[in-house]
């Protein structure tokens, strides 16, 4: 294959691969932040002092996005889109590895946000007729942050492993 | 065995977060207990200041019809404030049908005024139905309404034939609005109450010298538990009727025919309502979805049934015993 092709190729679907990253974060986080929103509407309109606590478990399926942007940016940096040095991932291997390494993250992300928007729901339930648990039921939907943090830090390990294979 | 709850029903995320709050208010079976324990009535109303029936409470209730009263607006304001946020508002609607079918009797007798809250039947409606046009009415109860053409309830045989009549449309109606395959777990537990009340129905006519072929002819149809009914009208003894009731009503009518005869209906009644409660817990366990909005709304329904057991007891001054052993469990 020609070199200035296989570029192409393996930067083509290594973007491809930060877009999913970041879209599938995004749009989890979207859908997990309106399933905890639901919830957390319902008990604020019958006990608007109750805000405060459940703004966290509100805020939390949030975070999937951002890894996914940061998983995105990553991409970006390693396969040189940002620095204009397109050459830093020149095979169409790394290209497809990198498709993959953003698709996987991005399902990570996307599923676990909207597991996570369940999780705070029952969390907001919990607080609503308990207030003193709120510590606790935070907890659960931060168990679940867990796994999307360990697929970002496995996604950023793989994008540079693999990125140092095709600069060398 | 108890059907699934049903899974991922998001939209349903804003009314049950309202309920988890509501549940939180409501009061336990300990309270009840105390209450019943009370020595006097004015005790009992000044404790009912801490819960949050206050909010209904008006200065100066102290007679049966006041907290009738306030009780029925308890249920039915909450009631239809859940039914506004829900996705799906004939599950709302089995909780105020009762009272519906209240003014509907009133205005098939021709009776001025409606007193009951309104929910399903509009004034209008209502109105309608006193003048003779029953065409408004859903088409499960328009048949049975349009039969009673003529009938005003005047004498004593016209009574029991409305009131065999209404009952048996109240019924239909409420099977009619329960029944969401969708929901198998609401569809059981209309199912096993519709039952439950029909065969109280029943043994209080058996039990009345009514004949019960009146109710084979005026208090169906009732869907699956026609074949039921007809075989329990033709068997005339309640005594028997326990080998033909299916699963769990079938033994809670055994052990109510083993309490003392002038017992037995209100244990059965008792035992069936307790039954509903267990299986509507479950929807406890669900974070938003239909189940835990049917589950509030009945835990709610028993509190209210609780408070008034207590109230006309304590009213008529009935030993504290006889009202403890009445009290039902509740749903939290």
């Amino acid at each position: 294959m020609d070199q200035s092709l296989a570029i192409e190729i393996g930067r083509g679907l290594a973007i491809a691969g930060a877009g999913l990253a970041v879209g599938l974060g995004c749009c989890g986080s979207g859908k997990g932040i309106g399933i905890a929103s639901q919830a957390a509407a319902g008990v604020i309109s019958e006990k608007p002092d109750l805000f405060g606590q459940l703004l966290v478990m509100l805020a939390l399926p949030g975070t999937q996005g951002f890894y996914g942007f940061i998983t995105a940016i990553m991409i970006f940096m390693r396969t040189g889109l940002i620095n204009g040095a397109w050459e830093a991932s020149a095979s169409v291997s790394t290209g497809v590895a990198l498709f993959f390494v953003g698709l996987a993250v991005g399902l990570a992300l996307f599923v676990s946000a909207v597991w996570q928007g369940e999780a705070s729901a029952a969390g907001i339930a919990l607080v609503a007729r308990r207030k003193e648990e709120s510590g606790r039921a935070l907890l659960f939907p931060a168990m679940v942050e867990t796994y999307a943090v360990v697929s970002l830090l496995a996604g950023i390990l793989t994008i540079i492993w693999l990125t140092s294979i095709g600069v060398a | 065995m108890l059907a699934a709850l049903t899974k991922s029903q998001n939209k349903w995320g804003f009314v049950c977060g309202r309920v988890s709050v509501l549940e939180g208010r409501l009061l336990p079976y300990e309270f009840f207990v105390n209450l019943a324990g009370l020595e006097r009535a004015d005790e009992l109303f000044h404790r009912l200041q801490d819960t949050s029936l206050r909010e209904y409470m008006v200065p100066g209730a102290v007679s049966w019809e006041d907290w009738s009263t306030i009780l029925d607006n308890y249920v039915h304001e909450q009631v239809l404030s859940l039914r506004q946020n829900s996705p799906n508002r004939g599950l709302a609607d089995l909780f105020t049908l009762s009272e519906d079918y209240l003014n509907l009797k009133r205005a098939i007798q021709n009776r001025s005024g409606y007193p009951f809250n309104m929910n399903v039947f509009s004034e209008a409606r209502l109105m309608e139905v006193a003048s003779g046009n029953a065409s408004l009415l859903p088409d499960l109860v328009r048949p049975a309404v349009a039969s009673l053409s003529g009938i005003t309830g005047g004498d004593a045989e016209n009574q029991m034939l409305l009131d065999i009549v209404l009952d048996g449309a109240y019924l239909r109606h409420y099977l009619g609005l329960g029944n969401h395959p969708e929901i198998p777990v609401v569809r059981d537990w209309v199912k096993s109450r519709v039952l439950g009340r029909a065969l109280v129905v029943l043994w209080r006519a058996a039990r009345a010298g009514h004949p019960l072929k009146l109710y084979q002819q005026h208090f169906l149809p009732l869907g699956e538990f026609n074949g039921l009914i007809t075989d329990l009208c033709s068997m005339g003894d309640p005594r028997t009727w326990g080998a033909v009731i299916p699963g769990r009503l079938g033994d809670l009518w055994n052990q109510a025919l083993e309490a003392e005869e002038d017992e037995q209906v209100s244990l059965f009644e008792l035992l069936s309502a307790n039954t509903l409660t267990a299986m509507a817990r479950s929807a406890k366990l669900q974070t938003a979805g239909p189940e835990r909005l049917a589950g509030f709304l009945w835990g709610l329904w028993v509190e209210a049934f609780n408070l008034k057991l207590i109230i006309s007891g304590k009213l008529n001054k009935l030993d504290a015993g006889l009202l403890k052993s009445r009290i039902r469990d509740t749903y939290v």
